[in-house]
């Protein structure tokens, strides 16, 4: 970011919500990678030191929303900052969803330890790891004022549908046939349910950039009011 | 600030206007004085003739009697000055400027301090009548008076004694020091152009030599120019000379830092442990070559955030701790999917607050040790559990059940069974170790695999059916790799074998293999329910078991796979697990084609 303020102080402020941005993003990718990987490999431990993770992200969340705030209120900041701040705050509640969501994919996890899987797991993993490039690459679009970086984050959003999608084909197929695995499909469902909205929390995030960027809202596009 | 030429200039004024005002001091105090004194010995002149005359002289007369007043009157014109005549009581009687009439309204002597001595010199005939006052300046004028006394004409006039003061205007004096001072201020004035032409001009050649020295010195800080030219031999000249030496100085001193850096680079570049340095703020202040690899990122800029490099949450939980602690370790993944593990060492910089992190690239390490850790767990199994149950019969048997000719046999057909178990693994782990040795080598010769391939289908057909499985092959007899024909046999065995015994009953499993450029593929193919990605890496590991459970029960000695691995690099070839279309999967090797 090339930022130029006489100001060193109000700097360090933009750049602490910058760093907290990043470290926050940092934690959120980690608790996707290690819940899934908690699901997979049937690891009741890992899950739920992944849901420990997830007070360290709130209290990151309120940490970045009270600098924020310190620095709109004392600040007035203009301009490109002030789409900067705004959206940062923007940032951190959608940042602060995805690591709800992975607490609740660990949970599964738990659930899910006990059972004989339903079928070898590929496209959950698959999934996940989009996702976490997903949520990396939104930030960073971000921190570095990246509008393409961002744009190619929106357009990966329409390949998790497709594996979500087949995912879902999969299993009704699975549980139509025998009935026994309904309990089990239910809950890689609502996985596979979870990861699908991590990835619309991260197009939320790169939308955003794009607006941050080019000063053009790219939201609800294609969606007519009718 | 004065530039230089401005204080040449206040210098030059300065020296000018002292010049003159000396020069006024002394001509004013020297002239003025001389011209004064002479004066004043005129008027005592002129006061000794006027003394002299009206003593002796003969004096105008009217109606008989003296005339005082056109006595003085006539002395005035004779001498050109203002003569006064005083009778002995200090009354006017006479002066050459006023007439009688105006004489009684003049002051009295008594105002007059030198008319004053004069009088009462009249009655002090110690010290001579004839005495002179020293002159007094007064009005303009310079006045000095005497007594005088007259011996009366024979029956005429009466004794009279008086006193007379000659008054001698300073006017031609004053004018000639008014028209010096007027000089001498057009002098100064003069002075003052003249200092401005002179400043001017001497700090035009003096500054000119300086300001091209400021210039070129300036040229030489910015690295314009290596060196200044020496122009003269004054202290400018020297002046150019130190910033010369200076400049000397300078490089070497950045020559010996550029090969201090370099060396250090060098071995920071060459170093197979990244090195991340951090400055108080936790800013990138360094990180090596090893580094940038490690992180998947193409390059630092310097003061770059460290969390735009490592954004594991272990990294950042780390740096507080090393800044409370002085030293601080984590294990973290790191790169673009976080597909690395790190042992990142940190330790603080006591002067700058900074931090040195130095990561170790475990990823291999920590690999080898699960493969350590679960091969020593698996092999204990492995063996234990048909021990278990050798050792259980046989109590069983002891216990009584060898003379259960019902029951007995059975007993010691499952001891048969362990031992024979038992037998196999240790005959698998043998062959490993020879293969993995190298203690027979292969003899690699160009071979038609299509025959290998029948044989080991042929062989296998009878176990396939008894699962009601289809099992074919179709490998087209032109392909020749270079290979060792029993290992061959054995890796297609047990891939086969293993294919049977994992693809659910009546599932189809077939051996396809083609020639892809320099090398040869042969595909063990089913449409089983396949293999997780997640197990891919570590499924030829000795012992390794995707489903612990299941496998055992079919009788594997989990040593298959990993015979397969090490018999086809021993050919110089490969194996792989790749995923079969629509389900399944491709058990893939690799040969050199002949």
């Amino acid at each position: 970011m090339q930022r130029g303020h006489t100001d060193r102080v109000y700097e360090a402020q933009l750049e602490a919500v910058r760093r907290n941005l990043i470290m926050m993003a940092g934690r959120v990718e980690e608790m996707i990678a290690h819940a899934v990987k908690a699901l997979v490999e049937r690891d009741v431990d890992l899950a739920k030191r992944t849901i420990a993770q997830d007070p360290k992200v709130n209290h990151c969340e309120v940490e970045t929303d009270e600098l924020c705030m310190q620095i709109l209120a004392r600040r007035q900041p203009l301009a490109s900052d002030l789409r900067f701040i705004t959206l940062a705050l923007k940032m951190v509640t959608d940042l602060e969803r995805i690591g709800d969501l992975a607490v609740n994919i660990s949970h599964r996890a738990i659930d899910l330890a006990s059972e004989q899987p339903l079928k070898p797991w590929r496209d959950v993993p698959r999934m996940a790891s989009v996702v976490q490039t997903m949520v990396r690459d939104a930030i960073d679009a971000f921190v570095r004022n990246d509008d393409v970086q961002a744009q190619a984050v929106i357009e990966r959003d329409a390949q998790v549908d497709e594996i979500y999608t087949h995912v879902v084909r999969e299993l009704l197929g699975i549980m139509t046939v025998d009935a026994a695995t309904v309990d089990r499909g239910i809950h890689v469902l609502s996985v596979a349910k979870f990861l699908e909205r991590m990835a619309d929390h991260a197009t939320n995030l790169a939308e955003q950039v794009v607006f941050l960027v080019q000063g053009k809202d790219v939201r609800h596009r294609g969606k007519s009011i009718e | 600030m004065l530039g230089i030429r401005g204080k040449l200039f206040v210098t030059s004024l300065v020296l000018m206007l002292a010049v003159g005002g000396a020069t006024l001091i002394v001509l004013e105090r020297g002239l003025g004085g001389f011209l004064r004194a002479k004066l004043a010995s005129d008027v005592s002149r002129r006061l000794s003739i006027a003394q002299q005359w009206i003593e002796h002289g003969r004096h105008p007369r009217a109606a008989g009697a003296l005339d005082d007043d056109a006595m003085a009157d006539s002395l005035g014109l004779a001498l050109d000055a203002h003569v006064t005549v005083f009778d002995q009581s200090g009354k006017v009687i006479g002066d050459s400027e006023h007439e009688p009439s105006q004489l009684a309204g003049m002051g009295s002597a008594s105002q007059q301090p030198e008319v004053a001595a004069s009088l009462e010199r009249l009655h002090d005939h110690d010290h001579g009548r004839a005495a002179q006052t020293k002159p007094v300046e007064r009005a303009r004028a310079l006045y000095a008076a005497a007594p005088f006394a007259r011996s009366g004409d024979i029956g005429l006039e009466p004794w009279r004694q008086g006193v007379v003061r000659v008054g001698v205007s300073t006017i031609d004096v004053d004018t000639v020091l008014d028209r010096l001072r007027f000089f001498l201020l057009l002098v100064s004035l003069a002075g003052i152009g003249v200092a401005l032409l002179m400043s001017g001009l001497a700090s035009f050649w003096a500054s000119r030599e300086l300001v091209s020295l400021v210039r070129n010195a300036g040229a030489l800080a910015t690295g314009g120019r290596s060196r200044l030219e020496i122009a003269s031999a004054d202290e400018l000249g020297s002046l150019a000379g130190s910033f010369n030496r200076l400049a000397e100085q300078l490089e070497r001193t950045v020559a010996e830092l550029k090969r201090e850096r370099d060396r250090f680079e060098a071995i920071l570049g060459h170093m197979a442990e990244a090195v991340i340095a951090l400055d108080s703020d936790d800013r990138v202040q360094l990180a090596n070559r090893a580094a940038l690899e490690l992180l998947e990122v193409p390059e630092v800029r310097p003061g770059q955030p460290v969390v735009d490099l490592v954004r594991a949450p272990a990294f950042a939980d780390l740096l507080p701790r090393v800044r409370a602690q002085g030293k601080a370790s984590a294990e973290l993944a790191v790169g673009k999917s976080s597909t690395r593990q790190v042992l990142a060492r940190a330790a603080r910089l006591e002067a700058t607050d900074g931090v040195v992190v130095v990561m170790l690239d475990v990823t291999e390490i920590r690999r080898l040790e699960a493969v350590r850790r679960d091969f020593v767990a698996n092999v204990s199994h492995e063996l234990r559990t048909p021990i278990s149950i050798m050792q259980a019969n046989a109590e069983t048997l002891l216990d009584g059940a060898l003379s259960d000719p019902e029951r007995g046999p059975g007993f010691a057909h499952a001891i048969m069974r362990s031992a024979e178990r038992l037998g196999r693994i240790v005959s698998d782990l043998l062959d490993l170790s020879r293969i993995e040795s190298g203690e027979q080598p292969l003899k690699l010769e160009p071979l038609p695999i299509a025959d290998v391939a029948f044989r080991v289908v042929d062989s296998l057909q009878l176990k396939a059916r008894a699962r009601s499985m289809a099992l074919s092959q179709d490998v087209s007899e032109d392909l020749e790799p270079l290979c060792d024909e029993d290992s061959l046999e054995q890796i297609l065995t047990n891939l086969v074998e293993n294919a049977i015994k994992y693809t659910p009953a009546g599932g189809r499993v077939w051996v396809s293999a083609a020639a892809e450029g320099e090398r040869v593929r042969i595909d063990v193919c089913d449409d089983g329910p396949g293999i997780e990605p997640r197990h891919r890496e570590r499924i030829f590991e000795r012992f390794y078991r995707v489903d612990p459970g299941r496998s055992r029960d079919m009788g594997g000695t989990g040593l298959g796979l990993s015979i397969v691995k090490h018999l086809a690099e021993a050919q110089d070839g490969t194996v792989e697990l790749l995923d079969n279309e629509p389900t399944g999967c491709v058990f893939r090797v690799w040969l050199r084609a002949g």
